[in-house]
């Protein structure tokens, strides 16, 4: 039974609109499609000749080669992008899998037509909170004194950045077609968003993104993209809806 | 643009890069797979990732930086 390497879960090409040549896939080895039948999906892979050892993770140049590829598939069809690295043996168990979670990929695929991915991160310094001070006695009592002013600091800081953090991204939901955001994912990483953008606003996109900039000038901010659409794929067993996550710097 | 910025954002659209093909994507169940790569080695903390981000910020210009403005990766 053949190993196959993984790219991207996408539509099954038609006799009408069939998939142009995209050329090699990983380590120069033909890109070939598995389609799963009364799901109009297929999952694109190459054949893989070593078994049970995928390409390592600190593989950079099959990382850019892995994500090169998905690129090409990208520009010729909408793409749902594998996890780099991942390995399937078992087709038919594969087909099944597909099969059961083909209403999650097929919306997942609509959602992503005709837009791609862009990412802004948001830094700031995150600012001085004054928190009471206080006389203390005891070792003891002095230790539980410092542990309450962290913890009121790291709400305060949760709270403003929450605030700045919201503020950005409404401005970015007017621009983006949908929106996953994290808050504080490092003390100075204050955002850190994922947009869905129509392919004609990428544009319109980084103005808004600049004007940003020059409302926010205390706050620095960075632009990656376009992307395929990474943070907007999904299954019934994964929640689509990342907008409420909020990961306390620690 | 000179050559040390140049670096800095090839590198800093690296770690954008690689905080998607590692952490994002379809994960195809796991008893489907008979491997994923040994990214928990590498990705062994996302943290570790960010912070090389954080860190590669500030040495960008000050404003808005199009670290990922590309045709093509990289």
């Amino acid at each position: 039974m053949p190993t196959y390497y993984t790219y991207a879960i996408i539509h099954t090409p038609t006799e009408d609109a069939p998939l142009p040549g995209i050329g090699l896939g990983l380590n120069g080895r033909p890109i070939e499609l598995i389609p799963v039948e009364e799901t109009g999906l297929s999952l694109s892979v190459s054949e893989w000749p070593y078994a049970y050892a995928p390409p390592a993770a600190t593989n950079i140049s099959c990382i850019l080669e892995h994500e090169n590829i998905i690129e090409r598939l990208m520009l010729i069809t909408p793409v749902l992008p594998v996890r780099y690295g991942t390995l399937i043996a078992d087709n038919e168990q594969f087909k099944s899998y597909l099969y059961q979670h083909r209403d999650a990929f097929l919306a997942n695929l609509v959602h992503v037509t005709g837009r791609i991915e862009m990412g802004v991160r948001v830094f700031w310094i995150p600012p001085n909170l004054d928190v009471e001070t206080e006389t203390v006695a005891t070792p003891g009592r002095q230790y539980l004194m410092a542990r309450a002013q962290a913890l009121s600091q790291n709400e305060k800081l949760y709270n403003a950045a929450q605030i700045l953090a919201d503020q950005i991204c409404e401005r970015l939901r007017k621009v983006a077609f949908d929106i996953r955001c994290q808050r504080l994912l490092t003390k100075r990483m204050l955002l850190s968003a994922a947009c869905l953008v129509q392919k004609e606003d990428i544009e319109l996109f980084r103005q808004e993104t600049l004007s940003l900039c020059n409302v926010y000038t205390d706050l620095r901010f960075t632009i990656s993209g376009p992307w395929p659409a990474y943070h907007f794929v999904t299954t019934e067993e994964k929640p689509i809806h990342h907008d409420n996550l909020f990961r306390v710097y620690r | 643009m000179d050559l040390e910025l140049a670096v800095q954002q090839r590198e800093a659209t690296l770690l954008e890069l690689l905080d998607r093909v590692l952490d994002k994507g379809v994960i195809i169940a796991g008893d489907l797979t008979i491997s994923v790569a040994n990214i928990d080695l590498v990705y062994l903390d996302l943290r570790i990732l960010l912070a090389s981000v954080d860190t590669l910020e500030k040495s960008l210009d000050e404003g808005l930086s199009y670290i990922g403005e590309r045709d093509s990766v990289i």
